[in-house]
């Protein structure tokens, strides 16, 4: 997602899911960043089944240790991407492990 | 109306440095043509599958480019549907020759991929992936990934048995001079390969490869004709989020029912399969979801080496996308001559025994879009 426009409209949305609660059912681990990201070497994604919703594959935050497929988790706002050339900081859905 | 392929021609698979896309073209059109005894003259209609020359080249409008290269003036189309590009451009000149409207098609999948470095191609590719899927960061790797560490958590299989796979699939190609890898791989190369995304390893994923295949659609018969039976289209969400069970895809189900349908074969008449291996777990899931094993149990296909070229029903003697390579929108193509070839008994080392009737299924993302064709002598 480049556009500022795009990025303003998809924030507009960001608050709709803030604090949901799921369980991990699939997980990965990615050992090679993409192309955009300057970030850790490799990151956690999870698929987790949302209460009252459908499933949602979002990235984990980075505290979430050792997640495991049952594991809970909520879903809470984070940084996604680094500013690029228009200075916009991008924020997003993450999941956080929860007990 | 019947529809016939009557010859084709695949490049070799692999890092093609000294070729640029329109060579890759020049190359795959001129001995199709000559494999078929064809002039391009009598071509009426062209498709040609390519997914990524915009993004990479920022080439688009393939249509005037192919005219240009061979001074002919006729309908050209250009096909994207990502990684079944190839076969969806076979299902547009099929069914455009099953209408009448023409007699005879070409079909050409291409694809250019290593000019440019692998993290660019990744982002690339993920735009056959949902814009929610792109801002997560995974890339196709952490998708089948999801894919398999769901698959295994709900039918108790592992790393083993997609190492029975992809060592299949080296074995195949080692056999095929036209692949890209055309090596064996012992268990413990597998064992020792990088983990790419958990649990997916280096030899679970297919490569980034150079590439071009063709083959010639007609309406009329000659020696060394196939027909093709049946070729179906079936689409699904882009999100695997979406999706009720990602442990398999409802696209090749729907596309599987509706080719075997429309050719009037039952499963036990088919001698040989190209599958989408994309990654190992690809191949697993797209033999049940086809239908020849049932839900759970693809790996024994591999693991009772029931799959390879001597065995009960072969699958991807070509290689496969695993290790013949993929380049993205000539793969679909490759199935299909892979099957043609196997079938006129012009396979060479990897020949499958009287092989008279082949199934080839190509993905597009991860199942978005379901691809089969099927052909028989």
């Amino acid at each position: 997602m480049n556009n500022t426009i795009e990025k303003w409209r998809k924030s507009n949305k960001l608050n709709k899911l803030l604090n949901f609660k799921g369980f991990i059912i699939s997980l990965t681990k990615i050992e090679n960043t993409d192309a955009n990201s300057q970030g850790p070497t490799h990151f956690w994604i999870a698929l987790a089944k949302i209460e009252n919703k459908s499933n949602l594959l979002l990235q984990l935050v980075n505290e979430s240790q050792n997640p495991k497929i049952g594991d809970k988790v909520k879903i809470v706002l984070r940084r996604v991407k680094n500013p690029n050339k228009t200075e916009i900081i991008e924020y997003g859905y993450k999941f956080k492990k929860i007990n | 109306m019947k529809v016939y392929i009557k010859g084709g021609y695949q490049t070799k698979f692999g890092e093609l440095w000294d070729k640029s896309l329109e060579d890759l073209i020049f190359e795959s059109v001129k001995f199709a043509l000559k494999d078929a005894n064809f002039d391009i003259k009598n071509v009426e209609v062209i498709y040609i599958g390519n997914m990524l020359a915009s993004q990479i080249y920022n080439q688009n409008h393939l249509n005037s480019l192919v005219s240009e290269i061979f001074n002919i003036n006729i309908p050209i189309i250009r096909v994207e549907s990502a990684c079944a590009s190839g076969s969806v451009a076979v299902n547009q000149a099929y069914t455009v020759l099953k209408s009448n409207l023409y007699k005879n098609a070409l079909v050409i999948g291409v694809e250019k991929m290593t000019d440019i470095p692998s993290k660019k191609i990744s982002k690339f590719l993920m735009s056959a992936a949902s814009s929610s899927e792109r801002l997560s960061g995974i890339t196709f790797a952490g998708l089948y990934a999801l894919i398999a560490s769901k698959y295994f958590s709900d039918y108790k299989i592992t790393s083993r048995q997609l190492a029975d796979v992809s060592i299949k699939n080296h074995f195949h190609a080692s056999l095929n001079e036209k692949s890209q890898f055309p090596f064996k791989i012992t268990l413990d190369k597998y064992n020792n390969s990088p983990i790419i995304a958990s649990p997916l390893n280096l030899f679970d994923c297919s490569p980034i490869s150079d590439g071009a295949c063709t083959i010639l659609l007609s309406s009329e018969k000659q020696k060394n004709s196939v027909e093709i039976v049946a070729s179906k289209v079936a689409t699904d969400s882009i999100s695997l989020d979406k999706r009720e069970n990602i442990c398999e895809f409802k696209s090749t189900k729907i596309a599987a029912l509706n080719s075997f349908k429309e050719a009037g074969i039952e499963r036990k008449d088919v001698d040989l399969l190209e599958v989408h291996d994309c990654f190992t777990i690809a191949e697993i899931i797209a033999l049940e979801d086809l239908g020849f094993y049932k839900k759970g149990e693809g790996y024994r296909s591999s693991k009772e080496k029931d799959s390879y070229y001597y065995g009960k029903l072969p699958v991807n003697t070509s290689g496969g996308l695993k290790a013949c390579g993929h380049p993205i929108a000539a793969t679909g193509v490759k199935q299909v001559l892979e099957l043609f070839n196997q079938i006129n008994g012009r396979s060479g080392k990897r020949q499958v025994k009287n092989a008279k009737v082949g199934l080839a299924q190509n993905i597009g993302g991860t199942g978005g879009t379901a691809v089969v064709n099927i052909l028989k002598k």
